[in-house]
């Protein structure tokens, strides 16, 4: 099974550190397991894994709440199943969390179950007028760059910003 | 059976002024909770059905040191039952979840006679059994006034989550509907948040001088 590089991951954990990401809600998935497996034995990130991803938007914002930088790690599908938490607190109290996923369903997909993925993540970032960037690239350091720049946007707007892992990062 | 403003006023009473709560997110006890809280910065009213609970986990994890309360329902839990094995199985000692059980849709749920739609809290289904089940220890139905000051002021002396249930009884609401937005009130919880913490979470600031300026 496919899943993203580890040098993918090694860019990733510093650009977070980076960022002062110090607190992340997830919820597994194929491509990013390894990425989940390394936040969660790194003692600078309070790791909890949510058994819904709109419990994971929710657990972020209270976190968001008590000071901590806050991310929430999923798969592309989770932006379905989370979008009225999403709506009901980051989008109307404007509240911050960075939210990562993977974009399944892309050009090269090999499961037919992620079909729709592919069809409705830029859909719905869009709806919810998250800034979002896709990382398709990983070189001279362009991924820990984008990190700390999502969460410097984040910070000034008071709102969530994406961050869409590529299927070239797999 | 247990009037809800009159639990919500208890609860107004007991809470120190040192806790946080997240105040229940929507409807009848949002704006009994608000009325009876305005002056408060230490309360949020914030999310949709089912938002409470997993806002003050995530609180709680922020400030360990900080007592949280949550004030949460039972059409909530039953919209977001998933959030209770993360209470079953996360380390939450600072956390107090009080589930307001009216078993019916008592905001939302009217019938042409006025009689509103049950939950399934009304029939087969024990919200603190499926905590129980879920891996929360601490967990149970209070049915009278007398037991819920018993176990709420209990909660504040453990280092260990407790999970109550109170049963209430139906009662039109006892203010008028509330006059503040969770922009507001996210200002004003997280301001307090900074001063009573020494932390700077609004960080509109990059800190650089104007641009123009030499």
């Amino acid at each position: 099974m496919a899943t993203i590089k580890e040098e993918i991951v090694d860019q990733i954990i510093q650009g977070m550190k980076e960022a002062g990401i110090d607190f992340v809600a997830g919820l597994p998935d194929g491509w990013l397991n390894p990425l989940h497996q390394r936040i969660e034995e790194d003692p600078s990130f309070q790791y909890l894994c949510v058994p819904h991803e709109g419990i994971g938007v929710s657990i972020c914002a209270g976190a968001w709440l008590g000071g901590k930088t806050p991310m929430l790690i999923m798969e592309n599908s989770g932006l379905r199943t989370s979008a009225e938490t999403i709506a009901r607190i980051c989008m109307f109290a404007r509240i911050p969390i960075l939210i990562m996923v993977s974009y399944r369903g892309e050009v090269g997909e090999t499961e037919y179950w992620a079909v729709e993925h592919g069809i409705l993540t830029e859909p719905l970032l869009k709806a919810f007028r998250i800034p979002y960037k896709i990382i398709r690239k990983a070189d001279q350091g362009e991924l820990k760059k984008s990190i700390v720049g999502a969460i410097q946007t984040m910070n000034m707007q008071l709102y969530p910003v994406a961050i869409v892992i590529g299927e070239e990062l797999i | 059976m247990i009037k809800r403003f009159e639990l919500l006023k208890k609860m107004a009473e007991m809470i120190p002024s040192d806790s946080l709560v997240i105040g229940y997110c929507i409807g009848l006890i949002s704006y009994e909770w608000w009325a009876l809280t305005r002056h408060w910065e230490n309360s949020i009213i914030l999310g949709s059905m089912g938002c409470s609970t997993p806002l003050g986990i995530g609180l709680a994890r922020a400030l360990p040191h900080r007592r949280v309360i949550v004030i949460d329902s039972d059409g909530s839990t039953l919209m977001e039952p998933g959030v209770l094995p993360v209470l079953g199985n996360i380390p939450l000692p600072n956390l107090i979840v009080v589930v307001l059980d009216n078993e019916a849709y008592e905001s939302i749920g009217w019938k042409a006679n006025g009689e509103r739609f049950k939950t399934y809290t009304a029939q087969n289904t024990q919200i603190s059994e499926m905590a129980r089940g879920a891996g929360i220890k601490n967990a149970m139905t209070l049915y009278t006034m007398e037991d819920f000051e018993k176990n709420f002021s209990t909660a504040f002396s453990k280092r260990e989550l407790s999970y109550l249930v109170v049963k209430t009884a139906h009662q039109p609401c006892q203010v008028t509907v509330k006059d503040i937005d969770a922009v507001e009130h996210k200002y004003r919880f997280v301001r307090y948040i900074e001063k009573s913490e020494g932390l700077k979470i609004i960080k509109l600031s990059s800190g650089r001088k104007y641009l123009f300026e030499k």
